[in-house]
């Protein structure tokens, strides 16, 4: 049972087309850009915020889930085009959920044998005021009392003209399920504040919790193109990898705030439109592959295809 | 049909004492006592002295070579994993555990260490494979292992074996008992340790831990009335070795100690059998940085398990009746860090069985129905039909059944946060229980006065299996989170070849089994099972008792990419009397020091090398 959704998004300027019968028998739909869609995946194709699995929203595509939503739905993806002709979901090591984040979404390697984080050392832009920092994450321990301690981030930044600064920052207070003080590093000053709601605070710029790191106002990883595997990731170092941060003497990308993230955008979804993502649904347990035909004039549409998969 | 019964009995091992392939009274297939070879369900027994003419010193090592069973120790590759038992292709969470017909009860998981199980006290113990969830309730899809002890002689008795191994291994064991008449009473004391298992030669990691395990057990009758009790201490020392980016290489000392009691009584009355066990489990484990005296993620767990039950077994002419009701009840508790790892919570059922024993003619007819309310999963009802045929050289066996596991109170209300590694585990409440149906077949065949010949094959199918859903996590930041789920379909199926030959001082068995399974969500085998296993076993009792093992394991699916190797293993005894009722032996396990590949996933190999070990056993009378 596959099903048909166009949309129009805005990677092209897209057109202000109006809301047509979203019960069209076609099941075919054009969504207007400026206006937020929201999309049932097990139909209608179109409702409103109440029941939804997925959300367009410009350039965005979230999921209904963490920061997003209040449903239990996730994504993974891109997957092989030919994964979209199974009527089996295929397998994947995990879906994500939406988190809030941006500038350090992918700052590690995970190694799935030995349960480590290794840091990629991308160098992130981090802007406090009208200054931009650079930041680079050395590792995700450190050790308290002479034990190894996970969350125990070091960090090396400067300005983009300054000399390197070294820190540990305290992530682990807050704790293993995620409740707790963030560790908030003020990067002018590099003083170090525990903080229960950073977002009623001026004081910080970087806040490291235990599996999140957000920025105060704007921030971008400036090697997000890095494409490394675990294996050559897990060769750098924190002198192997300092040259690059002193390379970095200016900053062109665009820096964002925080904001939603799925895993349409950490897979960058626009860019693999015609290749197949796994969603489930708002519940949590059905399963739908759907993809994208980049073809579609006008610029700025896209059709997507989705049908239900065990 | 002596000959034939070899085929069910591994033999004991001082045959002038026990003629070979005398008929050994077994239980565990109907729950009434018949001969090994006329019970109309397969049961397969490995004695005592069996299991230690193979070297062993708990019950894992004693079915460690047991035709159509694998057991791999520290399976899940951490450190003290437990030695894990497979049966027609199901894991140690789908084959029953029970002591005297009592299941035991492990960690919050379910699964149990056969290794912390000595044989001190143990009389025999039992396997039925397949589906035997009519008569046991959850967790017999696989099969039954049955660990079973029996009253002492009359009159005074006395045994003490003593044996040193490699690895600076000890085993001491002592027991004693004295029945007069219908009263009696025992006791039995075991010491066994170990070092570890270095897991490579150039760190201080440890494959496996140094172990040290004592048990006392005492147990006592008077008429009609039994009861036992026993406690098990077992004190784990392993050893990893982690590198961290950024700060190097740690060792951590991972102590871990174990301690079980159960105390059972069981009374007959007439023809009822009534049973009340209380069991009780804790375990402590933390990891210790060398160098320092911090202890970090302390590990408690407490499992408590009252039961009782009433068993009516009524003979009837021809037919047999049985009836039977349980009730039981099960706590766990288990911290992490201080927190509860696992939502503290009593799990407890109430089940009603029946059986009939049917004879007509040569033809047995064994129908029966098991039913069980729990209080989270409500009804579940389980039937078997077992038929059997028997002609004066030819034992026909057949059952269809139906097995079932519900979900443990790990699968229920985990909350396994090893969110510094980057990964959590959570339960599940909405899980349902795992359901399965089936068959199996068995011909054996007397060929003379001294061959036998036996062929079975098997099949399964399990709906609903739980697992850890690993295609299927949820990450949020730096962590992945797993949760459990009805998440797969499989399929087994198998048969094995047995040929027994007793010729004078020989004996000679050999079997052959074949595993086939399916993963019907993943269309691919089930993990970790071997397709082909051959064992070979050969004794003499010709001026010492010697006995050479031998057993071939075939290489086994991992995954996509990954197979572990197929690997021999040889075992060799030789035992003599050396002086009035003192016996010594000298062996050796594993003789060709087969070993896992250091940091290989997925093997399967041993972990434990050769073993060479040498012992006296003094028996009175």
């Amino acid at each position: 049972m596959k099903r048909l959704l166009t949309l129009l998004v805005a990677c092209g300027g897209g057109s202000d087309t109006t809301m047509p019968d979203a019960a069209a028998p076609t099941g075919i739909v054009d969504l207007s850009v400026p206006t937020p869609a929201y999309v049932a995946l097990a139909g209608p194709a179109i409702s409103d915020a109440t029941a939804w699995d997925l959300h367009f929203d410009g350039t965005a595509l979230l999921t209904n889930s963490g920061v997003s939503g209040s449903g239990n739905a996730s994504a993974f993806g891109p997957l092989d085009p030919s994964a979209f002709d199974d009527d089996v979901a295929p397998t994947v090591p995990f879906t994500s959920a939406d988190v809030q984040g941006g500038a350090f979404l992918d700052w590690y390697a995970y190694d799935g044998t030995t349960h480590v984080l290794y840091s990629k050392f991308h160098v992130h832009a981090v802007r406090a005021g009208s200054v931009t920092y650079k930041v680079q994450l050395l590792t995700y321990y450190g050790v308290v009392d002479g034990a190894p301690t996970s969350a125990m981030y070091q960090v090396r930044y400067a300005t983009l003209d300054g000399a390197a600064q070294m820190i540990t920052v305290d992530g682990t207070a807050g704790g293993l399920a995620g409740t707790g003080p963030s560790g908030c590093l003020a990067l002018a000053t590099g003083a170090v504040v525990m903080l229960d709601d950073p977002s009623t605070s001026t004081a910080w710029d970087v806040c490291f919790k235990r599996d999140a790191i957000r920025v105060r106002e704007t921030g971008a990883d400036l090697d997000a193109s890095d494409t490394a595997e675990l294996a050559t990731v897990k060769q750098r170092t924190a002198d192997s990898e300092a040259p690059a941060f002193a390379a970095v003497t200016s900053v062109t990308q665009a820096l964002q705030p925080d904001h939603a993230v799925s895993a349409f955008e950490t897979g960058d979804w626009l860019h693999h439109l015609d290749q197949a993502w796994l969603v489930i649904d708002a519940s949590g347990f059905h399963k739908f592959l759907i993809n994208f035909d980049p073809t579609t004039p006008p610029p700025g549409t896209v059709v997507m295809h989705m049908k239900p998969v065990q | 049909m002596a000959i034939a019964a070899a085929l069910c009995v591994s033999t004991p091992a001082f045959a002038d004492e026990e003629p070979v392939g005398e008929e050994v009274i077994v239980v565990t297939g109907t729950r009434t006592p018949e001969h090994a070879s006329e019970a109309p369900v397969r049961v397969d027994v490995v004695s005592k002295e069996e299991a230690e003419r193979r070297g062993a010193t708990n019950v894992a090592e004693a079915l460690a070579t047991q035709p159509g069973v694998q057991v791999n120790p520290g399976a899940y590759g951490y450190l003290g994993g437990i030695s894990a038992i497979q049966i027609q292709g199901f894991d140690l969470n789908r084959v029953l555990i029970l002591e005297d017909g009592e299941p035991v009860i492990g960690d919050v998981g379910g699964g149990i260490d056969l290794a912390t199980i000595g044989l001190a006290d143990v009389d025999r113990i039992e396997i039925v494979t397949g589906p035997t969830s009519a008569l046991y309730g959850s967790s017999a899809i696989g099969g039954v292992v049955n660990i079973l002890t029996a009253p002492p002689k009359q009159g005074l008795s006395l045994r003490a074996r003593s044996e040193v191994r490699s690895y600076r291994g000890v085993l001491d064991e002592a027991a004693a008992a004295y029945r007069e008449g219908e009263t009696w009473a025992s006791a039995d004391l075991t010491f066994a340790r170990n070092d570890g298992q270095a897991a490579t030669d150039d760190l201080p990691a440890l494959a496996l831990p140094r172990r040290m395990r004592t048990t006392l057990g005492l147990r006592a009758g008077i008429d009609h009335l039994q009861v036992r009790a026993r406690w098990l201490h077992q004190q784990l020392e392993g050893r990893e070795s982690m590198e961290y980016p950024g700060i190097g290489r740690f060792v951590n000392d991972l102590p871990e100690s174990t301690d079980r009691y159960a105390v059972q009584a069981i009374g007959t009355v007439s023809y009822l059998r009534l049973a009340a066990s209380l069991q009780r489990a804790t375990d402590d484990s933390s990891t210790v940085p060398q160098g320092t005296t911090t202890m970090t993620s302390p590990h408690h767990t407490v499992a408590t398990a009252p039961s009782g039950e009433a068993i009516a077994t009524v003979p009837d002419g021809d037919r047999t009746w049985i009836a039977g009701a349980r009730v039981e009840a099960e706590h766990l508790t288990q911290s992490f860090d201080g927190n509860d790892e696992v939502v503290p919570r009593w799990l407890w059922s109430a089940a009603a069985y029946g059986q009939l024993e049917w004879k007509l003619g040569d033809l047995r007819v064994v129908p029966g129905v098991r039913v069980e309310d729990h209080g989270d999963y409500g009804t579940v009802a389980a039937p078997r039909l077992a038929l059997a045929y028997k002609l004066p050289a030819v034992t026909l066996r057949a059952a269809v059944g139906r097995g079932y596991r519900v979900p443990s109170a790990e699968e229920l209300g985990f909350n396994f946060d090893h969110s510094i590694y980057g990964y959590k585990v959570v339960g599940n409440p909405d899980l349902r229980p795992e359901a399965s149906w089936g068959i199996n077949g068995d011909a054996l065949v007397q060929l003379g006065e001294h061959v036998a010949l036996r062929a079975g094959g098997f099949a399964n199918w399990v709906s609903d299996l739980i697992d850890i859903d690993l295609a299927h996590g949820m990450t949020s930041g730096t962590v992945v989170t797993y949760t459990y789920a009805n998440v797969a379909r499989v399929r087994t199926a198998g048969g094995q070849g047995q040929l027994a030959v007793r010729a004078g001082a020989v004996e000679l068995d050999a079997a052959y089994d074949y595993l086939w399974t399916r993963d019907d969500a993943t269309d691919a085998p089930i993990a970790g099972m071997p397709a082909h296993t051959l064992t070979a076993a050969v004794r003499t009792h010709y001026l010492v008792d010697a006995n050479l093992r031998v057993r071939v394991t075939g290489s086994a699916y991992v995954d996509d990419q990954v197979r572990s190797p197929g690997y021999t293993t040889v075992d060799a005894r030789v035992a003599h009397a050396l002086w009035r009722d003192v016996a010594g032996e000298l062996g050796v396990t594993n003789l060709f020091d087969v070993r896992q590949t250091p940091g290989a996933v997925g093997d399967l190999r041993p972990p434990m090398g050769r073993v060479i070990y040498a012992g006296v056993t003094a028996r009175l009378p």
